[in-house]
């Protein structure tokens, strides 16, 4: 039944967020000056073109009416059409851009996750220490530096100095992906690893306090043992949610990770798409952009309800 | 196998997958470019930018073919033209074939450019105005019929915007699908499209262009937004040439990397002056003290790295139609006395705008903001994304304006129309006169001696009027690993790919 109630109001949020994208970059976009038709042709096109163009993609008819038709498309799973890439549909425009990000995002993610448990963990396990100050210190330092900083610092070093990856670009298909993949997701990981690690260690260290922990050292279980099965589980509770709600922050994180990369995932598509005041695919990588983030918190929703007991519970 | 044995292996594997590279070289035939701007479709009318028509230019089937000095052209697709006062006589060359195979015939022309001629929403509507019909007489013969004399239209036939296409796909294709990126047209270019993607298009060596055949059998161009990842990657190995680095970059390439330069034939970096009413700038006393007060050998060090030159007159310097009456350095006791008795005799302010994707224009500024204030003139920088400085400048909300113009060769139609003439209110400065107008006319209509009186007239009024100033020469700065004898960039700003 919460799993249910879950999905549903997430589905619920997914409708709002679509509606409020949907009209709200149309006006955004409106707002701001510049005009897609003279972006396409240059300053070279006579005025009389510019209006010839602007009444083909319908940039003539009033504001309001199309919003109306930009909604009325969306209803039908429709995203509509690009200015710029004449005819083309901007599903079909921003689906690869759409899987190169989560591509990234994944990798990013599961560095995170392999950098940030383990060393959480341990700063636990050494807290107090000389270790334990030198990495949260090490964290601190991390989580303060901006990601295209992160980036630029790795590719000088780890690529054009050691020669370790290269300078950027894409394979185009998986498992080759693999070699241009690692560097823009470990520049990623440089924001979400150190807060992961951050959360575990803290998280580890309520656990280590609690009874059933003493309980367990008091019956003589070996410490392996107890970090396994009972401070890595619940340290890594907070994780799943840390990791669902900073979905956000990764996503447009990898926006510019991906420019300094060269990597062509949903990044190139926005500055592309701004640069030409390409609305239809502006618009459609928000509202996807939008969707995977509920999405992703409904993902990070029905994982809490499945591994902790204690939500189920309560409900 | 022991934990330790998978763990070496997978380490292997991933090792190998690493270093398993999919490395394209100039040695194997293929050329990869970095680029930052790519055509969203294959309409050459609606890639108006640099690096858009540069791709345009090598898939393009033209009737005549730019050299690569700008100066001239050479036949094309075109055998002979024999040029006269309102009649241009094409003859063909035999046995012409698109990429695919099929003929190429007078009836390929008069598609074409019927097509050009008749879509509302071509950005090079104006090179086909002057052309009253296109016909054919026989299968190797296309007559173009003029409404007035048109010298440059040899320049307008090499453009990629004049490129022969099937007059069957113009029939079989609606006007929305011609030019899909998924499905190319057949090409008569030196090249034909493969593939075109959002982040990589590939061209392919056509084996039926009747000139002579490249070298080169695959350019690929690659979509790197941020200059300093494209220089990253032709320094790592990545891509072969990194085009449009920023010049202070140079200093920072290292062998086998080598930085390759060219200044446009036909174009200048300037400030477009709002010449309205509106702006302290309508009056040319104003204006004219800015001309003086520019330092334009400091924008060509501080910009340009000093790898373009200073602008001396509203021609490139290598223009044959450059009449230099601009200093290099800056005359602040003449642009006082020049101001002597205008709004800005003791202090004024002015609002320069620029795009804050350019790195030049943004360089600009700060210099110019130095070199007005020596005036007493103060300048409000105003910094904003290209579709905003558009809209800007179409509303006349600017008093200046750091850009520029050029076009591929040294015809002057299209440079003297944008930048003093009415098309687009002399770009965006509103200036507006009669006596130029009639002068560009006669410019453009004319040839040899005669057209060197309208020239001196036409920079004798420039001169007076000055509705733009000058800075410097239009260069482009980009980095190769391959000689460039195989790439390099010529002043028509195109690539030349052998």
């Amino acid at each position: 039944m919460l799993v249910v109630r879950t999905t549903f109001a997430r589905a619920l949020q997914i409708v709002i967020v679509g509606l409020f994208v949907t009209v709200g970059t149309n006006l955004l976009v409106r707002l701001v000056p510049g005009d897609p038709a003279r972006a396409i042709l240059g300053e070279k096109a006579s005025p009389e073109v510019v209006r010839a163009l602007r009444h083909e993609l319908g940039l003539d008819q009033p504001v309001i009416q199309q919003i109306a038709r930009s909604l009325g498309r969306l209803v039908q799973g429709d995203l509509g059409t690009s200015f710029g890439y004449r005819g083309q549909e901007v599903a079909s425009l921003i689906g690869p851009g759409l899987g190169v990000t989560a591509g990234l995002a994944a990798v990013a993610i599961a560095l995170s996750l392999v950098v940030g448990v383990p060393g959480g963990l341990w700063l636990a396990l050494v807290r107090r220490t000389e270790a334990d100050l030198i990495g949260r210190l090490g964290t601190t330092v991390l989580l303060a530096l901006p990601s295209f900083m992160a980036a630029l610092i790795l590719l000088y070093f780890v690529s054009l100095k050691l020669g370790l990856a290269p300078a950027g670009g894409w394979a185009g298909s998986w498992p080759e992906n693999a070699r241009y993949v690692w560097l823009p997701a470990l520049a990623l990981t440089t924001y979400l690893g150190p807060l992961i690690a951050r959360t575990v260690r803290q998280a580890a260290l309520d656990a280590i306090g609690q009874p059933f922990v003493e309980a367990a050292r008091a019956r003589g279980v070996p410490r392996r043992r107890i970090v396994a099965c009972h401070v890595l589980p619940n340290a890594l509770l907070p994780v799943i949610t840390l990791v669902g709600f900073n979905a956000g922050i990764l996503v447009s994180g990898a926006v510019i990770v991906e420019t300094v990369f060269a990597v062509p995932g949903l990044g190139s598509r926005l500055l592309q798409a701004m640069s030409t005041r390409d609305l239809p695919v502006m618009q459609g990588i928000a509202l996807v952009t939008a969707v995977s983030i509920v999405l992703f918190n409904l993902l990070t929703d029905l994982l809490n309800i499945a591994v902790d007991p204690r939500i189920r519970r309560t409900h | 196998m022991s934990m330790k044995h998978k763990a070496g292996v997978l380490l292997m594997t991933v090792g190998a997958l690493l270093t398993a590279a999919a490395h394209g070289n100039a040695s194997d035939g293929t050329l990869r470019i970095g680029i930052d701007q790519f055509p969203t479709n294959l309409d050459p009318g609606q890639n108006p930018w640099q690096q858009q028509q540069a791709i345009m230019h090598l898939i393009a089937g033209t009737l005549t073919n730019q050299e690569p000095d700008g100066k001239q052209v050479t036949m094309g697709l075109a055998a002979s033209i024999e040029p006269g006062d309102k009649r241009f006589v094409v003859k063909l060359k035999p046995d012409l074939k698109f990429s695919d195979g099929s003929a190429l015939t007078a009836t390929d022309v008069v598609a074409s450019f019927n097509y050009y001629m008749n879509d509302k929403t071509n950005g090079y509507s104006y090179t086909f105005t002057p052309i009253e019909r296109v016909i054919a007489t026989d299968d190797l013969t296309v007559e173009f019929e003029l409404k007035r004399p048109y010298p440059s239209l040899p320049f307008i036939l090499a453009l990629p915007s004049s490129e022969i296409i099937p007059s069957e796909s113009i029939e079989a294709r609606g006007s929305k699908d011609l030019y899909n990126g998924d499905h190319p047209l057949p090409a008569a270019g030196p090249f034909q499209v493969q593939s075109f993607g959002q982040d990589q298009i590939t061209l392919q060596r056509n084996s039926h262009y009747a000139g002579t055949q490249p070298s080169t059998k695959t350019v690929i161009f690659k979509k790197i937004i941020d200059p300093a990842a494209r220089l990253a990657q032709v320094q790592g190995g990545e891509i072969d040439w990194a085009d449009g680095i920023s010049p202070k970059q140079v200093g920072q390439l290292s062998a086998p990397v080598e930085v390759r330069s060219a200044l446009a034939i036909n174009g200048l970096s300037f400030l477009s002056l709002n010449n309205r009413d509106s702006s302290l700038l309508s009056d040319v006393r104003i204006r004219k003290a800015i001309a003086v007060a520019i330092n334009r050998k400091q924008i060509n060090e501080v910009v340009h790295a000093g790898q373009s030159q200073p602008a001396l007159s509203l021609w490139a310097t290598a223009s044959r139609y450059s009449r230099p009456f601009l200093s290099a350095d800056p005359d602040v006791t003449r642009a006082k006395e020049l101001l002597a008795g205008t709004k800005c005799e003791n202090a004024c302010k002015l609002k320069l705008i620029t795009s804050s994707a350019s790195e030049a224009g943004g360089d600009t500024v700060i210099v110019v903001q130095q070199n007005l204030k020596a005036i007493g003139i103060e300048v409000d920088i105003v910094k904003a994304e290209g579709a905003t400085i558009n809209e800007w400048l179409t509303q006349g909300n600017f008093d200046l304006w750091a850009g520029g113009s050029f076009d591929v060769a040294d015809f002057p139609d299209g440079y003297l129309a944008w930048t003093v003439g009415q098309a687009n209110e002399a770009l965006y400065s509103g200036y507006s006169s009669s006596e130029m107008n009639r002068l560009i006319e006669q410019v453009n209509m004319t040839t040899g001696s005669e057209r060197d009186a309208a020239v001196a007239a036409l920079n004798a009024l420039f001169e007076k009027d000055l509705p733009l100033v000058p800075t410097t020469n239009i260069v482009s700065v980009s980095a190769s690993r391959v000689p460039s004898e195989i790439l390099n960039i010529s002043p028509t700003m195109y690539l030349e790919v052998r």
